[in-house]
């Protein structure tokens, strides 16, 4: 084999593995961009709804007791990231509390503010329900492909921490209509 | 919410997907969503406003049908285009794997994606080997709806990912005010029953029906089974024997003339032996106020609310179908009853409902 021969071959898989190794890298930032957005988006509709809860707490829905349970949960979910145990705190308490029958599912609100909050509740819900599905699906795909060879050879990650999945208690009280 | 749908399959020829499409669009706009939907069509078309055309289909040999889709440069430019003139917040493309629009519009998005899987087929060796060159697209989709449990099992197979379920809405007014068919109006001297349904598939349960007729003849010698279904339609007439008198086997059906049966029928008959994942003709028979009778499979049993919405009876058991079709004709107090029952129920299956959900996704992963 000549010498050119051998150089020749060396640059032609010098080449691949540069092209292999930047899409690699380019779906790596994207996956990571993805599970940061999916993140941002479960932490909004964990807040919004810590702040409905409050609201129902305050609308004369429950007795006392469960009212101030529900009433300190959602203040510490507020307080809380979206992946933390509070989060499944809260949803503890409102099954606890037992939600009032909302209205059914997709008609308006028709009557008071208690209506309005129920709906909107079972609205947040269930994007919240979807939001940390979503986020599931892109946390393991960025996994998947971080645990290639290319991936780990070549740090294509960089210092990203290697993200984990949501696994907060969502499951719905049984009274709310989820959309 | 500015809002891009991308259809893959051609508007020149109506079918499921493109049925889907003009309802979710329709419901988006009157919310006051801006809507575009890009799909292929060719120039005669009538298509709605909000239609972009991308463009004459070929038609490929594909899962041993012909699929017409569309691609190459021309579809790629105008595909590019209508993105960048559209300024999305949402891209929202159905059927992602299929080799034309959908691939190429996803290649080419900025901006959140949505994808929304209707097939339970498994993918064709074409589609695994081309999987590698495209799944750095397919990450570019943030949220993935399924139409239903088998649409989402194909998801979970092949993309490894898990997807939200939306099944597919139905258009509960134009049910509602569908006017009856006369050639399929039943009386109370000739009731009609109507099954719809493929003739040459054995889990949709026309055995089950044609077992069952006898004994609803011997106390109703009027009636008449109207089987309206695509498959076989000959073969099944030829077997029919002593019965031909009391089957009528109408074959494939229009939209409207669906619409007209089901009105003016006596009774819907769902006989299914499985399979089904949701239901969706007892909810158009409900919507349009058909009493119904449907075997017993979970999917019905969820949909009728256990038997408060229409007579559940045992799978395969062609004895309580003919006692529940019966039970349906003569207790004409209770039937109405759960008639009235059920057209308030099906509101939750309009697409006006349905699109909710599809909002929610929306928001979701735009993240507001």
């Amino acid at each position: 084999m000549l010498w050119t021969e051998i150089v020749l071959i060396a640059l032609v898989a010098a080449v691949v593995i540069v092209a292999l190794v930047w899409l690699a890298a380019g779906r790596i930032d994207r996956l990571h961009r993805r599970v940061d957005r999916a993140w941002a988006s479960l932490h909004l509709q964990l807040t919004r709804r810590a702040s409905l809860a409050l609201l129902l707490a305050h609308s004369h829905v429950w007795e006392a007791e469960p009212s101030a349970a529900v009433t300190a949960a959602a203040r510490a979910a507020l307080q809380a990231p979206p992946g933390g145990r509070e989060h499944s705190d809260l949803t503890a308490a409102l099954r606890a509390a037992a939600v009032p029958a909302a209205a059914p599912t997709g008609a308006a609100p028709t009557g008071g503010e208690r209506d309005a909050l129920l709906y909107d509740m079972a609205a947040v819900w269930y994007r919240a329900l979807v939001a940390r599905r979503f986020l599931n699906d892109a946390v393991s795909l960025t996994r998947r492909l971080r645990s290639r060879r290319l991936v780990r050879f070549f740090h294509l990650a960089g210092g990203t921490p290697m993200p984990a999945t949501c696994d907060i208690d969502d499951a719905p009280p049984p009274n709310l209509t989820i959309a | 919410m500015r809002i891009g749908l991308v259809c893959p399959y051609s508007f020149d020829v109506p079918g499921g997907v493109q049925f889907h499409i003009r309802d979710v669009a329709a419901e988006l706009i009157a919310r006051g969503h801006a809507v575009s939907v890009l799909a292929p069509a060719g120039d005669g078309t009538p298509l709605p406003p909000y239609v972009e055309p991308a463009g004459r289909t070929v038609g490929i040999r594909y899962n041993g049908s012909v699929a017409r889709l569309n691609f190459g440069p021309l579809t790629a430019r105008r595909a590019r285009r209508w993105l960048a003139e559209g300024g999305f917040d949402i891209l929202h493309v159905h059927e992602p794997i299929t080799p034309s629009l959908a691939i190429l519009s996803l290649m080419y998005a900025q901006c959140p994606v949505v994808a929304t899987f209707h097939s339970s087929q498994t993918a064709s060796k074409v589609l695994r080997a081309a999987y590698p060159l495209v799944r750095a697209s397919l990450e570019k989709i943030s949220g993935v709806i399924a139409v239903s449990e088998e649409a989402r099992r194909t998801v979970m197979d092949h993309f490894g990912c898990d997807a939200v379920i939306i099944p597919n809405g139905v258009r509960v007014d134009q049910f509602a005010a569908a006017e009856p068919d006369p050639r399929w109006l039943g009386t109370s001297d000739a009731p009609v029953i109507a099954f719809l349904g493929r003739i040459d598939e054995p889990r949709k349960g026309l055995r089950v029906a044609l077992e069952a007729l006898p004994a609803v003849l011997a106390v109703r010698p009027g009636a008449r089974l109207v089987v309206a279904g695509a498959g076989g339609a000959d073969e099944a007439l030829s077997r029919l024997g002593p019965l031909r008198g009391s089957v009528e086997v109408v074959g494939a059906i229009t939209d409207t003339e669906k619409a007209g049966l089901l009105k003016g029928c006596s009774v819907y008959v769902a006989p299914q032996l499985g399979g089904e994942s949701f239901g969706i003709v007892l909810v158009e028979a409900m919507a349009a106020g058909a009493p119904v009778v449907a075997s017993r499979l979970a999917a019905f049993g969820s949909v009728l609310d256990d038997g408060a919405l229409g007579l559940l009876f045992e799978r395969g058991d062609a004895a309580a179908l003919s006692r529940a079709v019966l039970a349906t004709l003569d207790q004409a107090d209770a039937t109405r009853a759960r008639v009235a029952r059920a057209s308030r129920a099906v509101r939750r299956y309009d697409w006006s409902v349905v699109a909710d959900r599809v909002v929610a996704v929306y928001e979701t992963v735009a993240g507001v």
